[in-house]
């Protein structure tokens, strides 16, 4: 009898590590740096003031400027991922040799990205600017404002991450049977609305994940503003590294990683459960 | 009639290939100006203010120079090292995993991958900086290993996803006819059922190999004194030397795109979803 | 029958996953020697069986009792049981004698010893000269010859084999039963193996205990399966047409097979609904008053529609679709 109870649970023990692992690498120290986000740095106290403390710092602008950073590189990156994966869902010469050029850029390290990009969007000058010049296009200074610096980093994130929304995309259209589009043909729906009305409705499992992917890398992106443009304007991750690089408490800067977190797992609820209630409006 | 089909047909080739043409231009225009940066002197690219956009006087002294004014010996070990460390801890971890998940029932397993890429929601920063202090603490801080052990959190599930479709894909009764014939779990999984999936396996190491290759908010965060390569990448960018930093990011990008080539049947749509839609 | 000794033995196993009942109190004796097929329809439990038996499986209650020894509680390779899986298992990463040495290599054997073996099991099942092939590169025939081979250089107390005919090729599939029988003889070891064709029990078999809902319906000759079903379920199962029933009154049935019926005369009659021609010989499906349908000899191709007549040489008794008796008439 005890041998046939071991049985019954071996898989658990080979499982065990792994579940040791993340548990202590990523699920203690999470909980215990929100602890301590919620608690004083001089007396130990249960207390928010980190929290106010930070609205000093700018908060608030560096959770508007995040949110608003990754609904235009989410924005972008699905524009280009669609499109990648409809040249890529067609059987054509040279597919294979398109398909490596686009993905070549998932493989990239962020800071290399961030690296090319500060080379291609300078300050002054830059290849961009000068491309632009041989078509006579005045240079443009692509950090002239807040939002036309975030619009330049959306743009350099998007080169590193479409290639990953394409292919999960890819992945849910290729999944479709063709008998649907030869079916919409025959009723005489043209690209677009064959596209809209049996596209995506068909995939939308595929959409929720690459949003919740990419959404959640979107919110912590890191590398790319910080090498771009430094700590300002303010993003919620380069305010988090900034008190943690300088000031002598680690407090603020948990305090600050606690509110990314927080939007972090709010955005990822609110794209499962939207997803949720469309099922039961469809079903 | 049958003409207008033809003619409707050459026409929507030529748009799908000029399509394809323009985003490929897109998608590698910046690694055409990394390397045309890398390879030129600085008077025909950086020191411009509106540089060319073709190469001209390629050569080498950028590489020269990051190799004899810079230590750049010590960070490329010690990226390689971290690197080969998280592919062995994820594979230390991940294939016992996934021979566990392998016997547990197809839902229930399924249910537990999805939990651990949910583990990789958590941000790196809120896991990075509480582990600093312990590391710290510890005695690890800067060490290849502690590294290591962090980087292989964002490793992990997709390391234990792919096993585990390699483990499936063998028939159960392989593993049925080793127990008539004695043999032990362990054993069976080491010198049968990791042999079978071994392009799997493989799959999983470099992939891991790679992640950690180019990882930066953990190497920034706890190893920022003894640096892996993408960081010495950000320091010479902060401290103004962007030649070097050229050179260094060239380097880092050259094993990056021949693992993307050689891996690039199984990166796949499905593996990076992590089988959230399975 | 009854002098011989019992070498397997099954009480009360039941096996649930989940919700679902895959063998429901189920007992069986084997006794030394026998060849013995476990039939049934897919899905009714059959290789759970086995894969109790070997103990790959372990039962929710019952025993396993070989050779008087309980053994429910060994670990398989502890029970001396060889099993050839369906579609063989054989190591892919093994060459043919790396396969066939394995579960010796296991126990430690002497390379010597091991040698010796393995030849004497090749020559007996004729593989000698694919020793050192590949296992990727041989024949389906010849696969099942390593399995086996595998299998009896550990000396086990018995055969399992599960499907054993399934992946060959029709032609090949014959000769195969007829070897299974010789190596049956030859080694005077007892065989147990799962089937779901009937044709595949028929000739070869010391008798067949057919499985149907997680358990046996009826252990017995094949012959007297055909001959005298025990349950109206096993009459339907076994024969290549299901055997005739006709209603007698409220509770009893009568239960024929074709060949038991003569056309022609006779008071019985039933309406032909389509001709099956198989072979040489025609077979009339025809419905009777009652609604069933019933099975008979034809000499001919006849309209359908038409009304025949018949009567019958002989026909079991069921009642309550229970065999009662079986009835000759002059």
């Amino acid at each position: 009898m005890r041998l046939k109870i071991k049985n019954r649970y071996t898989p658990i023990f080979f499982i065990l590590p792994l579940v040791i692992y993340i548990v202590t690498i990523s699920f203690y120290p999470a909980f215990s740096g929100v602890f301590q986000a919620f608690h004083s740095p001089s007396t130990g106290q249960l207390t928010t003031s980190n929290f106010t403390a930070l609205a000093h710092y700018g908060l608030i602008s560096a959770i508007i400027n995040t949110v608003i950073l990754t609904a235009g590189a989410l924005a972008i990156e699905f524009t280009f991922g669609f499109i990648i994966a409809s040249i890529l869902s067609k059987r054509f010469k040279g597919r294979t040799i398109f398909s490596t050029i686009y993905i070549l850029p998932f493989g990239i390290a962020t800071v290399v990205s961030a690296y090319t990009f500060s080379l291609i969007f300078p300050a002054v000058g830059g290849y961009a600017n000068s491309f632009l010049a041989l078509f006579g296009i005045h240079a443009i200074n692509w950090y002239s404002s807040v939002y036309m610096t975030l619009f330049t980093t959306m743009l350099a994130d998007a080169w590193k991450t479409t290639p990953i929304v394409a292919l999960i995309l890819l992945a849910g259209m290729s999944q479709i049977s063709p008998e649907l589009y030869n079916a919409a043909a025959v009723d005489g729906a043209g690209p677009l609305r064959r596209f809209l009305s049996i596209t995506l409705p068909n995939m939308t499992d595929f959409v929720t994940i690459a949003l919740i992917v990419r959404g959640i890398s979107e919110f912590n992106i890191f590398a790319l503003p910080l090498i771009l443009f430094g700590y300002s304007p303010k993003l919620l991750t380069t305010l988090t590294y900034s008190f943690y690089s300088t000031s002598a408490t680690l407090y603020y800067s948990l305090a600050a990683a606690t509110v990314l977190f927080a939007f972090v797992m709010g955005f990822a609820l609110i794209v499962v459960f939207r997803n949720k209630m469309v099922g039961v409006y469809e079903g | 009639m049958r003409v207008e089909i033809m003619k409707r047909k050459t026409l929507n080739n030529y748009i799908l290939y000029a399509a394809a043409i323009i985003v490929a231009i897109i998608f590698i225009y910046p690694l055409y100006i990394l390397f045309m940066v890398s390879f030129s002197p600085t008077r025909y690219t950086l020191d411009e203010l509106y540089p060319s956009q073709l190469p001209s006087h390629l050569s080498l002294t950028n590489f020269v120079s990051a190799l004899t004014q810079y230590n750049f010996v010590s960070p490329m070990f010690k990226s390689l090292e971290v690197a080969f460390l998280v592919g062995i801890i994820t594979l230390a971890v991940a294939i016992p995993a996934a021979y566990g998940l392998s016997k547990l029932n197809k839902r229930l397993a399924n249910l537990i991958v999805v939990f651990l890429f949910m583990a990789n929601l958590v941000p790196a920063l809120i896991i990075a900086i509480p582990i600093s202090v312990e590391f710290i603490k510890a005695g690890l801080f800067d060490s290849a290993l502690a590294l290591a052990l962090a980087q292989s959190l964002f490793t992990m599930p997709l390391a234990t996803f792919i096993i585990l479709g390699a483990f499936r894909s063998i028939p159960k009764d392989i593993e049925n006819q080793a127990r008539v014939d004695g043999m032990g779990m362990i054993r069976t999984l080491y010198t049968l059922l990791v042999p079978l999936a071994k392009a799997g396996v493989a799959v999983a190491f470099l992939l891991s190999w790679l992640t950690s290759w180019d990882e930066f908010t953990f190497a920034v965060i706890l190893s920022p004194l003894k640096p892996t390569l993408p960081v010495i990448v950000y320091l010479n960018i902060t401290e103004g030397s962007l030649v070097q930093a050229a050179a260094f990011a060239a380097v880092i990008s050259v094993p990056v795109i021949i693992l993307t080539v050689v891996l690039q049947k199984y990166i796949k749509g499905v593996y990076l979803s992590g089988g959230l839609t399975g | 029958m009854t002098q011989k000794k019992i070498k397997l033995e099954l009480k009360h196993i039941t096996k649930k996953f989940g919700k679902n009942v895959i063998l429901d109190d189920v007992n069986l004796k084997i006794y030394e020697g026998e060849l013995f097929a476990i039939l049934g329809p897919s899905g009714t439990g059959k290789s759970t069986l086995l894969k109790v038996i070997v103990g790959i499986e372990d039962p929710d209650s019952g025993s396993v009792i070989v050779d008087g020894k309980d053994i429910t509680d060994l670990p398989p390779n502890k029970r001396n049981i060889a099993m050839v899986f369906q579609n063989y298992a054989l190591y892919p990463n093994m060459n043919v004698f790396g396969n066939i040495s394995f579960p010796l290599r296991l126990e430690g054997m002497k390379k010597s010893e091991i040698e010796k073996k393995v030849n004497d099991a090749a020559k007996l099942l004729g593989i000698s000269e694919i020793l050192r092939s590949s296992v990727n590169s041989i024949s389906g025939g010849q696969k099942q010859r390593v399995a086996l081979a595998r299998a009896l250089v550990r000396d086990p107390a018995m055969f399992l084999l599960d499907e054993p005919f399934s992946n060959l090729d029709a032609r090949v599939r014959f000769t195969a039963r007829e070897e299974l029988k010789r190596l049956r003889d030859s080694l005077k070891s007892t065989f147990i193996y799962v089937t779901h064709d009937q044709r595949e029990t028929s000739n070869i078999t010391t008798r067949v205990g057919v499985l149907n809902n997680g358990t046996f319906q009826q252990i017995d000759s094949f012959n007297n399966l055909y001959e005298t079903p025990k349950t109206k379920w096993v009459g339907d199962f076994i024969g290549n047409f299901p055997m005739g029933f006709m209603q007698k009154d409220k509770t009893h049935l009568i239960g024929f097979r074709p060949e038991w019926a003569v056309v022609g005369k006779g008071n019985m009659t039933a309406k032909l609904v389509t001709n099956e021609v198989s072979g040489n010989t025609n077979y009339w499906m025809c419905e009777t008053k009652g609604g069933l349908m019933i099975v008979l000899v034809g000499n001919k191709l006849l309209k359908v529609g038409t009304t025949i007549h018949f009567r019958l040489k002989k026909y079991n008794l069921y009642e309550n679709d229970k065999f009662v008796k079986q009835v000759k008439s002059k």
